[in-house]
Formats: C-alpha cells, structure tokens, sequence
C-alpha cells in the first residue's frame, strides 16, 4: 500500500515535473536554447572525435598492417634460419586448412636501388641511392592476398610477364615522402625511370612500373619485383620461401588456423607462425593503447566541461527564478516535481546535443575520414566511432547532464519556502 | 474553523529580537471573510504566513477543522497547502513560462488530476474571475488585474477550506483593486473563508470581520452584523 502510494505520488511529480519542462523549453528564448544544445554538442564531439582520431590512427596502423602486409596469418622463418624450411611441404599444408582461400609465397633479401640518371648537384650522392627489401613475388598470388594493385598510385601493378620491371614502395621515393624523415630516398624517380638493382654482388637494370602507397611503413618502404627475375639475379635455387602470408575465410578463427599448422608441420620448431595481430609491432600495440588513453582523457575533460556548462545553465535558471520555485512550493507543487522538471530540462539539453553530434559524426564526419584519411608517416588514421561507442559516451553524458542538472535543482529547492518567495 | 492559541513569532538579527506576532488567540469560523489590518510593521503578513502554514510560529498552535497543524512535517504541510489552502500574493506570483490556463491548472495536475478534467476547471475557475478571453495568454501578455485574477483563479479552482490573500491590490490601480474584491465578497457569498492582509481601510471594511494589529498584537477586533454587502 505504502509502495503504491509512493509510486503515485512519484507518478504524479514526473507529470507535473514534464508539465513544467515543456513549457520552459518551449518558451525560453531559442536562441539561447539553441547555444546550449551548440555546446553540448561540442561536448559530445569531443568526446567522440578526439578519442575516435587517435584510436583511428592506431587502428589504421593494425588494419594496413594486416590487409597489406600479414594478411589473416603470416609464416616466417624462426630466428635460426633464413628461410622457411619445407616451404612446399608447409604450402600443401596451408592449402588443407578449412579456412584457407588463398596464399601468396614471397621471397625477401636486402637490396639497393640506385638512379643513375639522376643529374649530381652535390658531390654526395644522396637521392641517387636507397636501401630497401626486395620481395620476389607472384603479383596474381600476391594481388589476392593482400590487394596491393589497388594501392598503386601511378603506373600499373606487376603481371607475369614483367620480367625487369619493379614496383616500388612510396618511402622509397623523395617525391612522396616529403618531409617524413631525414633518411635517403630517391630523387627523380617517376614510372619508367630505370634504375639499377644490386643484391650483393649482382646487379642489373629494371624499370619502375608502378608506385605504391598502402599507408603501411612495412610496405611502402619495400621493392616488388617477380620471383624468377629474383631468384635469378640471386642464383636461388631453392624452394625455400622467406614468408608465406595467408589469407583465410572471412569470420574463421585465426587462433585455430594458427594451431592447425603447428600442430600439423613437422618442421614447426623452423618458423614462427603469427596471427594478423601476433605480427604487429609491440609499439603499435602500445601506441594503440596509449592513444585510448589520451582519448579517454579528452573525453573526461570534455565530460566535465559539459558538465560544468549544465550545471551553470541549470543552477542560473534555478536562481533567477528561486521566487517562482517558492511560490511553486508555496501553492503546494512539490519540491522533487520541481526538480524533476529541471533534470527533465538538461536531459533534453543533453540528448539533443548527442543526436545533433551524433548525426553529424554518422553521416558526415566518419564518411569523410573515410574519404580523406588524416595522412601520418606510418599510417593513415580515419576516425573509429563504433555504435557500441557512441551509445556508451552518449549514456555518459546523459547520466552527467542528470546529476549536473539535478543538483543545483536541489540546491535551490531545499531553501525556505517563504525566504524563497521573499527573496531573502 | 481556525483555532489559533498563543501564537508567537519571534524574529532575531544579531542581537535584536522583533516579537513580530505576540501570544495571539482567536478563532476563524469557516465561510467568514476575515481582514487583518495594521500599519506596516504590524505583523499582519507574518500572521498571514503562520496561518497560510508557509511559515512555522515559535509558539503556539494553529488548528484547522481539529488538524493541529504544528505537528504536520514540512511534506505534510506542503500536501495540506496543496489540498486545502489557497494563496494570493501581493505580486500576482503566476509562473511566467506558463499560460493563464496553465498556471491555473498546476495545482490541480499536483493532486492527480488528469490533464484534461484540470483543463476545464481552470477554464471554470478563470470563467469565475471573467478571463475567459485570457486562458492562452501568457502572464507578459496581461495587465496587473488580469494577473491577479489569474492568481485567484489558481487560489480558488481547488475549492480550498481557505483562501489567503497578501495585500492583493496592493499592486492595483482602483478599477482593478475594486474587480478584485468584488471576486472575493462573491466568493464569500459561496462560503469561502477569506483571510485577506492588507493596510487599504475601504477594502478591509468590506469584509465580514476586521482584525487590527499593531505590534504583533490585536487591538481591535471588528464583526459585522449582517453578511450583506
């Protein structure tokens, strides 16, 4: 009986308290309505962006890293050697996994371009000259796996027939990597240039068929070039590949995969296999983790600005009109219907803020990170807001906006009913 | 009926003590029209206030219909407010973000009232202080009668056991303080009790009854014979 009673008189101050609500918001001033819902939605922005950039950026490094470079799970040799051993046995082996769809065997070994064509203008021969990996690859197993003639950005990916021809990663190339490190790279270079390649003592000369930028540092810093032009210029007989990247069903479990070929390799003691995120540097890994932080950081602070600004709102409405909230009283309007409409207030101050933001990052932000992603040295970083993410920040802030909202509500309507309406 | 004993109200700023309602006792029977008169500084708001229950006497009680008030809690006192007293400020105290209607309908929606019985009694109540013409309009938009009649309207669509008024033409020009108190002696007429502060003389002679203070205390105590005005 006591609990219904509760709950109806807890009924009727919510009605009341909408009742209240509505016709402030709907009567205030829009203008400044309109600021305050402005500011909660800068609030909410930042909460979302800064966070979803810096998360973006390290997303984008574990992203690039495993569509272009490690695909779903990449075999190397283990430290001891310098290829991986049986690779053909090992390829048999990848191709009997449930999962598999497709692989693609590279041959790696240090290699140096050099640009002869390049005019001297000092007597150093910076720009002539670039140090870099040479992967000898099969550019259709390759394409499949990784998709890496999507990233050419100009010229043509390689094809069967290309027997002295290359492609070359962007980080080697001063033209497209201005100004992202001290390094050496090659000047002049453009699709056509011939350049001379030496591995050890071998050399000869190919010709730049296409540029490549995958945002990834791993790659864009590597040379393509076919496998038998490569095992050629370095007397490689042997089967033995440097890395077997492999690319699995969508939705399989890598960890499975992973434990299939251990398990089922006898020479499994002669290779490291790694999963896409096995294979990532530890540092993008805590950069990753570092960048989450400082996200959650800005979204705290912004959270507590947001907060602030309610509050103010709340608390200035509250004052200004304390003689209305005592004659309220006074004629018998309860002082948690009151407060309720005040918390009603800066919910609705709250929710619009987060839709306005909402819809913005949703439709027009995210689809134009994903169009123009922020360009850095080892990646490109586009914005990462997840729903799951949105729904979380947004539930934050409306819980901050109810507690700022209530609080300074309570505040002005625990005074005195008669100082109120006195204006004592 | 109000039965007031020893009602005291002490006020203290610093060291100075002001017996603003000394010891008073008397009694209100229920449908009397009552005026508490005095200069300013007698203590006829204050008095108003303790009866009103809007403040708490430093002694003595106040009963109404056997309710000895004193003992309500400060939420008992509120919900009695709410049910049973209607209140009519010297400034008119309606909420400006809420329409004519609307403010007549607030007390109403706080007792449970469903939004649209409270609406047409509040059209009733603002029909009975002739603002029918009014009920959309919002407090900006009416003249300091209108205002007040807004007022009463919210003080009277409850049907309270009591109606205080603080100084309600004080604030008036005389066509306006004459439409008012016209309102109150029809409302007298139906039985309301009227418990009405003010320092104007020609309006608390047309009351039944006439409370003069000074110092807190009642130097004169007025009945009419007869009811008619």
């Amino acid at each position: 009986m006591k609990i219904r009673t509760s709950f109806n008189k807890l009924k009727r101050d919510i009605t009341v308290g909408k009742f209240l609500a509505v016709r402030e918001l709907k009567r205030n001033n829009p203008w400044s309505t309109a600021l305050i819902i402005f500011v909660m939605s800068l609030t909410f922005f930042n909460m979302v962006l800064m966070g979803g950039i810096l998360i973006g950026l390290a997303d984008g490094m574990m992203s690039s890293f495993k569509t272009y470079y490690s695909s779903d799970i990449l075999i190397k040799p283990a430290s001891q050697n310098v290829s991986i051993s049986q690779s053909s046995m090992l390829e048999s082996l990848i191709k009997s996994l449930p999962s598999y769809q497709a692989l693609s065997k590279r041959y790696t070994v240090a290699a140096i371009l050099i640009n002869e064509d390049k005019v001297k203008i000092k007597d150093t021969e910076i720009g002539q000259r670039v140090s870099g990996t040479l992967v000898g690859i099969n550019p259709i197993e390759e394409d499949v796996v990784t998709g890496l003639s999507t990233q050419i950005i100009t010229g043509e990916f390689l094809n069967d027939y290309d027997t002295e021809a290359i492609v070359i990663g962007k980080g080697l190339l001063a033209e497209y990597s201005k100004g992202s490190s001290t390094e050496s790279r090659l000047e002049g270079v453009v699709v056509g240039s011939r350049l001379r390649l030496t591995i050890g003592n071998n050399n000869t000369e190919v010709s730049v068929k296409g540029i490549i930028d995958t945002g990834n540092s791993t790659v864009d810093n590597r040379i393509f070039i076919l496998e038998s032009t490569m095992r050629a210029l370095t007397n490689n007989q042997s089967l033995n590949v440097n890395e077997i990247a492999i690319l699995l069903n969508q939705d399989s479990n890598n960890k499975q995969a992973k434990e299939y070929i251990v398990d089922n390799f006898p020479y499994n003691t002669d290779i490291v296999v790694e999963t896409a995120e096995e294979t990532l540097p530890k540092a993008i890994l805590d950069m990753k983790k570092t960048f989450s932080m400082l996200g959650n950081i800005v979204g705290v602070i912004s959270l507590v600005v947001g907060a602030i600004t309610i509050f103010i709102v709340i608390f200035v409405n509250a004052i200004t009109r304390r003689k209305y909230i005592g004659i309220m009283k006074g004629i018998g309007i309860s002082a948690r219907a009151i407060e309720i409409s005040y918390v009603i207030q800066s919910l609705f101050y709250a929710l619009s803020g987060i839709l306005f933001s909402s819809f913005i990052v949703i439709w027009f932000l995210a689809p134009w990170f994903d169009l123009h992603p922020l360009k850095f040295p080892v990646t490109e970083g586009k914005l990462a807001v997840t729903t799951s993410g949105l729904i979380l920040r947004g539930l934050i802030l409306t819980i901050t906006a109810l507690i700022s909202g209530y609080i300074p509500a309570k505040m002005v309507t625990k005074q005195n009913t008669l100082d109120a309406i006195l204006g004592r | 009926m109000i039965k007031i004993k020893n009602l005291t109200k002490i006020f203290t700023l610093g060291d100075n003590t002001l017996i603003a309602v000394n010891n008073l006792s008397f009694l209100v029977p229920s449908g009397q029209f009552l005026a508490i008169t005095g200069i300013s500084g007698s203590g006829k708001s204050t008095l108003l206030y303790q009866l009103s229950l809007l403040d708490r006497p430093n002694r003595g009680t106040i009963s109404i219909d056997n309710i000895n008030t004193s003992k309500l809690t400060s939420g008992e006192r509120i919900s009695y407010r709410l049910k049973n007293l209607g209140y009519i400020f010297q400034d008119y105290a309606i909420l400006p973000t809420l329409t004519a209607k609307e403010n007549v309908m607030l007390p109403l929606l706080m007792q449970g009232v469903k939004e649209n019985i409270a609406q047409e009694k509040a059209k009733e109540a603002l029909l009975k202080v002739d603002l029918q013409d009014r009920l959309d309009h919002l407090p900006s938009q009416l003249s300091g009668g209108q205002q007040q009649r807004v007022s009463i309207a919210r003080a009277i669509v409850h049907n309270p056991k009591i109606l205080f008024a603080d100084e309600p033409t004080a604030n008036l020009d005389t066509e306006s303080s004459e439409t008012i108190l016209k309102i109150f002696l029809n409302l007298h007429k139906q039985g309301q009790t009227i418990i009405m502060a003010t320092h104007e003389l020609d309006y608390a002679k047309l009351a039944e009854r006439n409370i003069e203070l000074r110092d807190g205390i009642i130097i004169r105590d007025t009945l009419k014979k007869s009811k008619n005005h």
